[in-house]
């Protein structure tokens, strides 16, 4: 807990000085969390399709449907994504906040643009919505390696589709 | 020494017309030089300031010691204003580290001492502070950032005039010989006794230029020359509102 604390106390310098940057990392969490939840259906999805590889004969007994293939890949992982754009898109609503945070209150803007580096003004507003950019496609990116596994794992060899 | 030269700035009022806000404004400002920048409202004052720190866009040069002001040179100017430039969330200490990470010539204890005099809380965010407070801060943050010109531009609307007073003779004591100001301000029987030479502006032109020494010379207050250099007519209301009579 400490370190995830000490972690996201470093994440300030990815902000604009002073800017409340704990409540966007709490909503962007919960966007790639609540995104993550949807895209979990894949799992019911793929359960409902494997089920459809089998049948009960008549001694009750779970058989193979013969020469059948299960659904390609691809086509049952569509659809799990739809709900990255969220977290995805709301990035670019936060680099245009970090922006608009500098004409907020005061002209800290003047501040900025007078310093002798070039870097923290473009830093300060897009290093976050990049960073949890990246995070988001991680996810997904982890999410899609974990729903390729469950595929092959569920999937008996025989039926997989061909390439 | 900055140089300004010829410097045009024009306005888009709306797609058909546009305003010129500074008209060929040529200028030359030695260091040392504490140097007040009058003009009525809509003057030109606040658009020469940021065309000097390279806010706004211009045609003309504007030159410190020979170049062109740029990333290089700019920690060499510094800005108070009345909108406030600082980060109204964060507290004053931690804007001292803020300036010590970017400027390199930040003066911690010229920081502290002022910080001290005014009494203003150290820990305490500026959102916090009165408009009062909030205004010397600001100038507080210009005079500490290590600059050699410091251009304020109107920094004491809202201060009471025994605030502006003490800011007065602060400033006096505390400034290097190096240290130059432009202080741009309505103000002008308070700073006669502040500056060393007055720049008046009227309609995007400089109308007037002179030292304050040239002036006690000739037996005249900076009021009167600035009187003068505007034609202004003291009696212009009274002669108006007897025409209204008849």
């Amino acid at each position: 807990m400490k370190r995830i604390k000490a972690w996201i106390d470093k994440l300030e310098k990815c902000y604009p000085p002073g800017y409340a940057y704990r409540w966007e990392l709490a909503v962007t969490t919960g966007l790639i969390l609540a995104a993550v939840c949807f895209s979990l259906r894949f799992l019911a999805r793929l359960d409902n399709a494997v089920s459809g590889l089998y049948y009960y004969d008549s001694t009750a007994a779970l058989q193979l449907v013969p020469n059948v293939t299960m659904e390609p890949f691809h086509r049952l992982v569509r659809g799990s994504w739809q709900f990255f754009w969220l977290p995805a898109l709301s990035q670019g609503a936060m680099a245009v906040s970090h922006y608009c945070y500098y004409y907020r209150d005061t002209r800290s803007i003047y501040l900025m643009r007078r310093l002798p580096q070039k870097k923290p003004l473009p830093r300060s507003c897009l290093a976050a919505p990049l960073l949890c950019l990246g995070l988001t496609t991680l996810v997904m990116a982890v999410l899609w390696l974990f729903y390729l596994g469950c595929y092959f794992l569920a999937v008996p060899p025989q039926c997989l589709p061909s390439l | 020494m900055l140089e300004i030269k010829n410097i045009c700035k024009f306005y888009r009022e709306n797609p058909l017309q546009q305003v010129q806000a500074l008209k060929n404004v040529s200028l030359q400002l030695a260091r040392g030089e504490i140097v007040g920048l009058f003009g009525e409202n809509g003057a030109g004052k606040t658009t020469l300031l940021k065309a000097i720190l390279g806010y706004l866009p211009f045609q003309g040069e504007i030159l410190l010691d020979g170049r062109r002001i740029d990333r290089s040179n700019i920690a060499r100017l510094s800005f108070a204003t009345c909108e406030h430039s600082f980060f109204p969330n964060l507290s004053p200490g931690q804007h001292a580290e803020f300036y010590q990470m970017h400027f390199g010539s930040f003066r911690r204890k010229r920081f502290h001492a002022l910080m001290d005099f005014f009494s203003l809380p150290m820990d305490k965010r500026l959102k916090a502070y009165s408009t009062g407070q909030k205004n010397q801060f600001e100038v507080i943050l210009s005079l500490c950032q290590g600059a050699d010109y410091i251009l304020m531009d109107e920094p004491f609307a809202g201060n009471d005039v025994f605030n502006r007073e003490d800011f007065y003779k602060v400033l006096l004591g505390i400034l290097e010989p190096s240290e130059t100001i432009l202080l741009s301000t309505h103000l002008i029987q308070e700073v006669e006794h502040f500056i060393g030479r007055a720049v008046l502006l009227h309609q995007g032109t400089i109308l007037g230029d002179t030292t304050v020494l040239a002036l006690e010379e000739q037996g005249m207050s900076l009021m009167d020359y600035v009187r003068e250099t505007y034609q202004y007519q003291g009696n212009r209301v009274s002669k108006a509102l007897t025409m209204s009579k008849l």
